[in-house]
């Protein structure tokens, strides 16, 4: 099939009525939850990920989530743009100029700006998972065990060094703790069970699902609930014009191809994220521009590259998962646990095992960017009301989320009680400043890493090489010592 | 004080999970048993809390 006759396939099963109004869901819910400070789409995407098996088709669920996971970049540019309130982590950046924006009267400008620049990188984003996805599972049909292993390993390193710049090692420890985790239940190579206690309800491993409610969803609002202080009180800036004149839209086309240029590529490297990607391509931005004294007091550009970045790589972050089968971020890591539950397997196959679903999520995306554009502007106003919700309800809500869907995943009482040891755990990693997100990249991939290093170290019969004898695998280490070196400064000292 | 509790911490989940994984059968690399894995990522975890119990005293 062809590139035209894949996305005709796309259209095909992403405009169903039933998938169109999953994706609707999706970026309802990803908006509401990037307005609202406190809860993130992690925790969001966790707690949803049991419910998805509800749905009844595998393609209507990915498209929910995938809705989600973008939609929050939109939500989040809304109050950090008309609060100063940044509702989501990856639109920090843009309260710096948006607000400065919304103080001098052009709210609508930053707002209208924000959501044609996530329009067009997300459209851009789009384009690319089309285009780069069978490459992608083409070259990924070259991967052995060992290059599988030695690349999940750089995923590990990269994430790790590149999400927590002020403590990579309590990152990797997240990391190591996910993949120890993901050891416990029978081991397929011998059959004998691993760290169950002899419980019979552990012998197929702690539920991904069960995991991240624990360690994302609800120990992230029994934490905030525990260090927040009282809520401030809302105070939105006026929304007067809503669209850019023409010197606005002048000024910030450049910053959003450059902001959709670097956020699509930043988005496929592993552990990159879109947080960072926000940080980074604001930061190239001011390094670019004729006028950097303006970034902070309202700088148009200072809002079109950010958002744009960080839609296009909530996007192209699907690439590595999609084609490879390898989740960089933790946030694909949920991807990756919503696509099992549902009893796919991401991977090079996926693409000629379930091209319907391929396509018609990579459709489904450039429908939810268009939906969200609609939604997202003529409903500002409805959008900052809902942030008057005290957080007390909305946490509320969550909580007897979770719960259900801890209990509806196997329909068994242990999973919930299994829930208190770990919101414990992860209450006390969290106060110590461990990263959880990490945790759940660990587990997400434990189980393949080392199924993988198992395989490599049978082929060879025990010999440590083969992890050295293939270009891709060594390509990989060598790429991961260099992340370990820049991390430790020593490039810097060797002024290289 | 904080750093010293992580590296503590980090250091007694490494060890359970070390001290359980020895009690599985290693085997060998050849033909790697139910408890090589788990061993060789609890001692990385175990030296990792070491090196942030080692920051956290240089601190």
């Amino acid at each position: 099939m062809d590139f035209l006759s894949n996305l005709a396939l796309g259209f095909d099963v992403a405009t169903t009525s039933y998938n169109l109004l999953f994706c609707f869901i999706g970026v309802l819910v990803g908006t509401l939850v990037g307005v609202l400070p406190g809860v993130g789409p992690i925790a969001t995407l966790s707690v949803i990920l049991p419910f998805t098996t509800l749905v009844g088709s595998p393609a209507a669920s990915i498209i929910m989530m995938a809705g989600i996971f973008y939609g929050t970049q939109y939500g989040g540019s809304i109050t950090s743009i008309l609060l100063k309130v940044p509702g989501e982590s990856s639109s920090i950046v843009t309260t710096l100029d948006g607000h400065a924006l919304a103080r001098q009267g052009k709210a609508g400008t930053a707002l209208s700006i924000a959501a044609i620049g996530s329009f067009i990188a997300g459209t851009v984003a789009t384009i690319l998972i089309a285009w780069l996805g069978e490459p992608f599972a083409q070259f990924a049909l070259k991967f052995g065990p060992s290059e599988y292993a030695t690349t999940i390993l750089f995923g590990f390193i990269a994430s790790a060094f590149l999400t927590s710049t002020d403590n990579p090692l309590k990152s990797l420890a997240m990391i190591l703790l996910g993949v120890l985790l993901s050891t416990i239940g029978i081991d397929l190579n011998s059959g004998i069970e691993r760290f169950t206690f002899n419980n019979l309800n552990l012998y197929d491993g702690v539920p991904f699902a069960i995991l991240a409610i624990g360690f994302f969803g609800l120990s992230e609002i029994f934490y905030d609930i525990l260090t927040s202080k009282k809520d401030k009180p809302v105070v939105a800036e006026k929304v007067n014009r809503l669209y850019p004149t023409s010197e606005e839209l002048k000024a910030s086309t450049p910053a959003i191809a450059r902001g959709t240029i670097l956020g699509s590529i930043l988005g496929i490297l592993p552990g990159i994220g879109v947080t960072l990607t926000s940080f980074i391509t604001y930061a190239f931005e001011k390094k670019l521009s004729k006028t950097p004294e303006k970034f902070g007091k309202g700088a148009i550009e200072g809002v079109a590259a950010p958002e744009s970045a960080n839609n296009a790589a909530s996007q192209t972050a699907f690439i590595p998962l999609l084609s490879l089968g390898l989740p960089g971020t933790a946030a694909m890591a949920l991807m990756f646990g919503t696509l099992m539950v549902n009893g796919i397997v991401p991977g090079p196959q996926l693409m000629t095992q379930h091209p319907g679903l391929f396509w018609g999520l990579v459709v489904s995306m450039w429908i939810g960017n268009f939906m969200l554009l609609i939604l997202n502007l003529p409903l500002v106003g409805l959008w900052v009301q809902i942030l008057k919700i005290p957080k007390n309800i909305l946490y509320f809500i969550v909580i007897v989320f979770a719960l259900a869907g801890a209990y509806f995943i196997e329909n068994n009482m242990f999973f919930v009680l299994l829930l208190i040891p770990i919101v414990l755990l992860a209450l006390l990693l969290k106060s110590l400043g461990f990263e959880m997100v990490l945790l759940g990249l660990g587990f997400a991939m434990g189980k393949l890493f080392e199924e993988n290093i198992i395989r490599a170290l049978t082929i060879s019969q025990g010999d440590w090489s083969i992890f050295l004898n293939s270009g891709i695998s060594l390509t990989m280490l060598v790429c991961s010592c260099i992340l370990i070196l820049i991390n430790k400064g020593v490039l810097k000292k060797w002024k290289i | 004080m904080k750093e010293l509790t992580s590296g503590f911490i980090t250091i007694l989940i490494g060890s359970l999970f070390l001290i359980k994984s020895l009690s599985y059968d290693l085997g060998s690399f050849s033909i790697p048993g139910p408890g090589m894995f788990p061993s060789l990522i609890s001692t990385a975890l175990i030296l990792v809390g070491f090196k942030i119990l080692l920051n956290g005293f240089l601190k």
